[in-house]
């Protein structure tokens, strides 16, 4: 008992020591650690937007975002971080947007696209195509947006994945109008074929749409161009369901979610007209 | 070999096989897939696997101070294994560079013929891969040899690959992995030669089979036979199975641990490929197998003749 | 023992890496360019050597049988004092270490020397086996590191060796890469010391 409490005694004092030594240390450089920080968020901030003075963290909606106000308390520009689905797994990325809208620069925070292929999607050469970008351009791989050879789905990841973000920050930062949600009424639209577009997993996905006596009847894919097996799977399961319930609101065929998706809003694009 | 006179204590098997005469058919065995690289990817394909194979054979024969170039045999199957699992036109240096990684680090680390732990091809295919990928998926369409993408990740391109053309070959994919036809050609040579059995390639493809009909996606039975379908004839099960996974060195010996074996690296290719970063998988399974053989083989043991259960 | 001697031994004849093979995961993770592991060393140098001091200094006063947490808790705060120090005025530094300063803490080869030398050896020659084996792990690391970094980038310290039309190896950039290129550097390193008969 007596020896228990020696060592107790010995191993408590070591340990009294080392925290006041440390608490010394810690006291002198956590002010110049956090000093640091701070000016390195601005400096950070004022390479997007030079004006700059000071910062204020803001959430709505569940997204936060980081906003640069000037000398007279006007917001110059936000930084905020988003996410988007890419071939293997979930891509972080942080998007700054300047006051009017436009996007001044895209940085990946974390991904795990292939190396060597899709991870290509992190390379300033990729990057800079973002920026410059407004609400009103396209914003598509293939369009304005470069396909990295061998990373499909990479590239088409990232393009809607800032184009949605950019959206969303629009809306909720920069007090744009939330864009009407299209809907359709089958029993309201007149006898016939409809086409539409929509972006299946790697590809354009185009539908047609036949309505007879105010029902969907028919849906059948004039072109696509996602994994065929795939894809087939969707349409076997996705078609039948839409026609059943006349609506898009319906479940993804499993392990086809993203051929799927581009069939539902094909059909959407298809009768929202 | 050498000596005449071999003093040893009984039994006293004899076989006319050695180890030059088993690597000798194995190379026979992948000579259809070789002619079929050929005639699908022309001439690079050609040089590709006599580059790859030299360079192995040299290797080996520096790191052994060997005269004979051919040795044993073993290196030349290496190399030319490697070969096969190669796009149809990588760089020369990348081949060398493989060649040389497969018999140094692969094999002759390890102790050379016989004490390496994995198999030393697909050891320098994962090498190659993760430090070229871009090199390792230059894919060229057959016979036309435009750059395009293999069926497995990005397929198909709107048609549905049919599967006539994958069993022949006629798809973009390594230079001997695309045909299914040649690479049972081949196999059925080593299966009548005894040097294989059907467990390891069994266990790995059916396993394959069914993973794709039942986690490759729900829909009818057709569509799900044909998912595992695809997924058994593209990308390079069928190589792996029947001529990478049977390695004798690296695959378990006892019968219940090929079985084991072969299920599990079918496992795995399946799980790297339908939740995996890499669109293919039989690399890493394989060599992942591998690493567990030993396990395996004490594992499943057979009971000595008489032995009783404690 | 002279106290020279204590700190030369370090360097090679008992070098941490090569010849003890102890505190692989640093070794193994923080080597990807020879700066990260000129910092790497550094820093556990930095730790080694107060440890060993005052383990050395308290060796008379810690019984034996508890040791191990005495030694883990003086390491610890050193540690921690290391860490807090770079994120103060090494920043930069700092943010590419990341994780691993505060790993220090279960580096064995730091335990190893508290453990094997400091508890029973006067101050001074504690401190100059620090340094030695200190030093001996910073050249390891960072030949280690330049090394990877010469064949993933073709570069040594930033500055470029092999010129830009270099097809960079990138397996020696990632972890099993370290394990390749360890491997191959013990290889070396036995057979040259074979050579020169250091055992």
């Amino acid at each position: 008992m007596k020896e228990i409490a020696r060592l107790g005694l010995i191993l408590m004092l070591i340990c009294a020591v080392a925290a006041g030594s440390l608490s010394y240390v810690n006291g002198i450089t956590s002010a110049i650690i956090a000093d640091r920080e701070e000016k390195e968020k601005i400096a950070q901030m004022q390479k997007l937007f030079p004006d700059v003075a000071t910062l204020e963290d803001k959430t709505v909606d569940g997204m936060t975002a980081t906003i640069g106000l000037d000398g007279a308390g006007k917001m110059v520009g936000l930084l905020a971080e988003a996410r988007t689905e890419g071939y293997a797994g979930t891509i972080r990325f942080t998007l700054a947007v300047d006051g009017s809208g436009k996007i001044v620069g895209v940085n990946i925070l974390s991904q795990s696209e292939t190396p060597g292929l899709g991870d290509k999607i992190k390379e300033p050469a990729f990057l800079s195509q973002f920026v410059g970008k407004t609400g009103k351009d396209p914003i598509t791989a293939g369009q304005d947006i470069d396909i990295l050879a061998g990373a499909t789905v990479s590239t088409r990841a990232m393009a809607s994945g800032v184009k949605k973000a950019l959206a969303e920050i629009l809306v909720r930062f920069m007090g744009a109008e939330a864009p009407k949600q299209p809907t359709f009424n089958p029993s309201a639209l007149k006898d016939g074929k409809y086409t539409g577009t929509a972006d299946g997993f790697k590809s354009d996905i185009k539908v047609e749409v036949t309505i007879v006596g105010g029902k969907i009847t028919e849906i059948k894919v004039l072109e696509h161009n996602d994994t065929a097996n795939f894809f087939k799977m969707a349409e076997e399961e996705v078609i039948p369901r839409i026609i059943n319930k006349q609506s898009v609101e319906v479940d993804a065929a499993s392990g086809a979610t993203g051929s799927s998706k581009g069939i539902m809003q094909a059909v959407l694009n298809a009768l929202a007209k | 070999m050498e000596t005449r006179l071999v003093v040893s204590s009984s039994p006293h098997l004899k076989t006319p096989e050695s180890i030059q005469s088993v690597m000798t058919d194995v190379l026979l065995a992948l000579f259809p897939a070789a002619i079929a690289g050929v005639v699908f990817f022309g001439w690079m394909g050609l040089l590709t696997m006599v580059l790859c194979m030299v360079s192995a054979m040299v290797t080996e024969a520096v790191i052994l101070r060997q005269k004979n170039i051919f040795g044993d045999g073993s290196a030349a199957v290496t190399g030319l294994l490697l070969a096969m699992t190669l796009p149809p036109a990588p760089p020369w240096w990348l081949t060398v560079i493989g060649g040389v990684v497969a018999i140094v680090i692969g094999k002759q680390v390890f102790g050379g013929i016989g004490n390496n732990i994995f198999n030393p091809a697909l050891v320098a295919r994962a090498i190659l891969m993760v430090s070229w990928a871009g090199h390792m998926t230059g894919w060229l369409s057959p016979v036309d040899l435009v750059s395009t993408a293999t069926p497995l990740p990005l397929a198909a391109r709107g048609v549905s690959t049919s599967f006539l053309s994958l069993f022949i070959g006629t798809v973009p994919g390594c230079i001997g992995e695309t045909s299914a036809f040649a690479l049972l050609l081949g196999a059925a040579w080593l299966f009548y030669k005894g040097h294989i059995c059907w467990r390891i390639p069994g266990g790995y493809i059916g396993v394959v089979f069914l993973m794709g009909m039942f986690f490759g996606g729900m829909g009818s039975l057709a569509t799900m036979v044909s998912v595992g379908l695809f997924h058994v004839l593209a990308g390079g099960v069928m190589l792996g199975a029947l001529y990478m996974a049977t390695d004798w060195v690296s695959s378990p010996v006892t019968p219940r641990g090929k079985l084991i074996f072969g299920i599990g690296c079918g496992i795995i290719t399946m799980l790297v490929r339908l939740y995996g970063m890499y669109p293919e998988g039989v690399t890493f399974a394989i060599l992942l197998m591998n690493a567990v053989t030993p396990l395996i083989d004490r594992a499943t043991l057979p009971r000595k003749f008489g032995e009783v259960t404690k | 023992m002279s106290v020279m001697k204590d700190l030369s031994r370090g360097i090679i004849r008992d070098n941490a890496v090569f010849r003890l093979v102890l505190g692989l995961c640093p070794t193994l993770a923080v080597t990807g360019t020879a700066e990260n592991g000129l910092g790497m060393g550094l820093s556990a140098t930095a730790v080694l050597v107060c440890s060993n001091l005052v383990v050395a200094a308290l060796r008379n006063v810690i019984p034996n049988k508890i040791r191990i947490p005495c030694f883990i808790v003086i390491i610890a705060t050193f540690v921690t004092m290391v860490d807090m120090l770079l994120n103060a005025f090494l920043p930069a530094l700092h943010a590419q270490l990341g994780i691993f300063v505060p790993l220090i803490v279960v580096n064995c080869v730091i335990l190893g020397r508290a453990e094997a030398f400091a508890s029973r050896n006067p101050v001074l020659n504690s401190a100059a086996d620090g340094i030695g084996i200190g030093l001996g792990f910073t050249l390891a690391l960072t030949t280690l590191g330049a090394v990877r970094e010469l064949l993933s980038k073709g570069t040594i310290f930033h500055a470029n060796i092999l010129g830009s039309g270099y097809q960079p190896f990138q397996v020696f950039g990632f972890p099993p890469g370290a394990f390749i290129a360890l491997g191959l550097m013990l290889a070396l390193f036995n057979m040259l010391s074979r050579k020169f008969r250091l055992e």
